[in-house]
């Protein structure tokens, strides 16, 4: 991974993350009482309770989804590396493995893009929103998008598992220190061994 | 059949603990040593291990809980699921294959030992083993306490049977739970998790079938009751705001990879490339059983706001009050089944590694050696584990409902920095580890026992994991790389 990769995001996050905590709260905005019910809450769709922080909010989530896609990108950068791949391995699809994870995480800020998005789209008229299918937009994004979308990189897993992930040249060499640990083990049980 | 409804629930929930117990005496042949009773000897198949993976995921909180926190706040609750899915994606793609590979060439027993064999550090290893210790306890109470509601709930609508104390269901329910622990240790608990989560995304699929039929319109019908009510309570955010929701989601799904009872699962599958089916199966497991979640939480928080039911007394009872309601009197059967399958999966897993870290790890951490016939006094630290737990969550009670609600975040803020990055990046020192450690943990347990509140809802285990993973990587890069055993190199380079 790039050096400078971890160091942007975590400062990004805690950037946004302080802009977020120190930007005055609405009151009775995340989660009142419900007026009638006792163990239900509201959150008060008269209040802008978001007015202040959509963008931010939005970009935290963002950095978010940024953060996940490069530990799941992470591994596979490190299994690929070059110096790691002998000359019959390396293949171009081992090469472009970055463009797939790239794709998933343009894909995944744009479902995200959507939901907040949807959930904007609704403030102009909250007890009429569009729906998609049984929910309002922006949670059927959530639900029919965000939820699912996750199976880009399982499928990418499965499917080049043995390129990316664990390949012959790993096998191989977990096989070597398997046995290689198996040795010493044996021979400490010996050096261990009451003199006869 | 209605007049049988609470006998019907009750042969469900008793074939249950039957079967349990049958798994339990199975089990008991096959465990010989420690490796057996820890580690299953590394023999899982596919399938097992990844049903086990998401039913220890997916416990009484979810089942109970949930649906419970939809009633309450509406969609926030969903990213408590969504954020997993994600979260196990990245889980695998961390540590699937190389944890299981070191666990290969060091035959490591526990997460704590994984974590002396990449630092090569006692105290490492020690903080991990007591983060583990801190988080099972508080965990495990809040499954034994839910366990025994459940099960007094069952019985006290059984006319001959009636109202008994708690005590004694906590008794009845926990004895079934040591028994198959003890007997079986790991290899009886994910047997039986294995039961246990094919009885849960059956129950979730039937329920969810079932709720959508409670509401005139179905699950349309449901959102345009809630959004008349407040069309925030529908909105992806719900009734917790952007920021509280998103705050979930990171916790969520990060703290996934911060798990030890589901990481320690990755480690016993029978080949490293297992890892490959291993991971749909948990993840999508996992996805499915949630369908419970979305069905009673919906339907019940419509019911009420339209005044087809009556107010819950208690957002927990949103489960319970829709099985008997409106659940055909088998399918509630089976879903208090799955119920107490759900609760009975993450507290064995909690139990087992509760009780490695007691006779294994910490005794290896500060003796530097294992206790003698340690597979004897795993069994009976996991009695003894089990009492405390279940005396602790009978008489303490606020402080175990704490405890449990930030168990996942304990794990998540001692675990995610050590092992799913610092398994994968070799800068990773000793230090950094204990201090995101020590630091990590001390801010959660600030946050909950002096109840601050932070703007936003904003979680606080979110912001522990967040200080804690920023403390491990400044440090890290401050202080010079720790040299790290060749094997476990190796492996960190595949």
């Amino acid at each position: 991974m790039k050096p400078w990769l971890p160091v942007f995001l975590l400062i990004a996050l805690w950037t946004t993350l302080l802009i977020v905590l120190f930007t005055p709260e609405v009151p009775d905005g995340y989660g009142r009482p419900h007026p009638r019910i006792q163990q239900m809450n509201q959150g008060g769709v008269d209040t802008g309770r978001h007015d202040q922080v959509l963008i931010t909010g939005w970009s935290f989530g963002a950095l978010l989804i940024a953060v996940f896609v490069s530990l799941i990108a992470w591994p596979v950068h490190l299994g690929t590396a070059a110096s790691k791949q002998t000359q019959r391995t390396q293949s171009t699809g081992s090469k472009r493995w970055w463009i797939a994870y790239l794709i998933g995480l343009v894909l995944y800020e744009i479902v995200f893009a959507a939901v907040c998005l949807g959930y904007h789209a609704s403030l102009a008229d909250p007890h009429n929103p569009a729906f998609i299918g049984p929910f309002p937009a922006g949670t059927a994004w959530m639900l029919f998008g965000l939820w699912p979308l996750p199976t880009f990189f399982i499928v990418l897993y499965v499917i080049y598992f043995d390129r990316w992930i664990f390949t012959s040249n790993d096998q191989e060499q977990l096989a070597k220190l398997v046995h290689l640990s198996s040795q010493a083990r044996v021979a400490v049980d010996l050096t261990s061994e009451p003199d006869r | 059949m209605e007049e049988y409804r609470s006998v019907i629930v009750l042969i469900a929930v008793v074939a249950y603990m039957a079967i349990c117990i049958g798994v339990g005496i199975w089990a008991m042949r096959r465990t010989k040593n420690t490796e057996d009773f820890f580690m299953a000897s590394r023999q899982l198949g596919i399938v097992v291990a990844g049903i086990a993976v998401f039913s220890s995921t997916m416990s009484g909180w979810g089942f109970v809980g949930g649906p419970g926190l939809t009633y309450k706040m509406g969609v926030s609750s969903f990213w408590m699921f969504i954020g997993p899915f994600i979260g196990t994606t990245i889980m695998f793609y961390l540590l699937g294959t190389r944890i299981r590979a070191l666990a290969e060439v060091r035959t490591l027993v526990s997460l704590p030992d994984a974590v002396m064999a990449r630092y090569g550090s006692r105290s490492t290893s020690l903080l991990t083993a007591l983060a583990i210790l801190l988080g099972v306890m508080g965990y495990l109470g809040t499954q034994i306490l839910a366990m025994s509601m459940v099960l007094q709930s069952i019985l006290a609508d059984v006319s001959w049977i009636g109202v008994i104390r708690i005590e004694i269901c906590a008794a009845i329910s926990c004895a079934v739970l040591v028994f198959y622990c003890v007997t079986g240790g790991i290899i009886a608990s994910v047997y039986t998790d294995c039961v246990q989560g094919i009885i849960m995304v059956a129950a979730a699929f039937l329920i969810f079938i079932a709720a959508v039929g409670t509401v005139d319109g179905g699950i349309t019908g449901m959102s345009q009751i809630i959004i008349a009510d407040d069309p925030e309570a529908m909105s992806p955010w719900g009734t917790l705001g952007m920021v509280g929701c998103l705050s979930f989601f990171f916790v969520m799904s990060l703290g996934m990879c911060g798990q030890p009872h589901i990481i320690t699962k990755l480690m016993m599958t029978r080949h490293v490339e297992d890892a490959r089916q291993l991971m749909p199966i948990s993840v999508y497991g996992y996805a499915f059983s949630a369908f419970l979640w979305i069905g009673i939480g919906l339907s019940m928080r419509a019911l009420v706001l339209d005044g087809s039911h009556a107010e819950l007394a208690n957002a927990d009872d949103a489960a319970s009050q829709f099985l008997q309601h409106y659940a055909h009197p088998l399918l509630a059967g089976v879903v208090f089944a799955a119920l107490m399958a759900a609760i009975m999966s993450t507290a064995d897993s909690f139990l087992n590694i509760g009780a490695a870290a007691v006779v294994h790890d910490i005794p290896r951490a500060l003796r530097n050696r294992s206790l003698s016939n340690e597979l004897l006094w795993a069994r009976i630290a996991t009695v003894i584990i089990a009492i405390l737990a279940a005396v602790f969550a009978l008489f303490s009670g606020k402080l175990v409902a704490l405890l449990g609600a930030f168990g996942w975040s304990t794990f998540a803020v001692a675990i995610v920095p050590t092992v799913a990055i610092g398994f994968n990046w070799k800068r990773a020192t000793p230090l950094a580890c204990n201090m995101a450690m020590i630091v990590g943990v001390s801010v959660l347990f600030c946050l909950e026992f002096l109840d601050i509140q932070l703007p936003y809802s904003f979680h606080g285990g979110a912001l522990s994991l967040l200080i804690a993973t920023t403390i491990f990587y400044l440090i890290s890069i401050a202080t010079p790389q720790q040299p790290i055993a060749a094997d476990v190199e190796a492996v960190m380079d595949m």
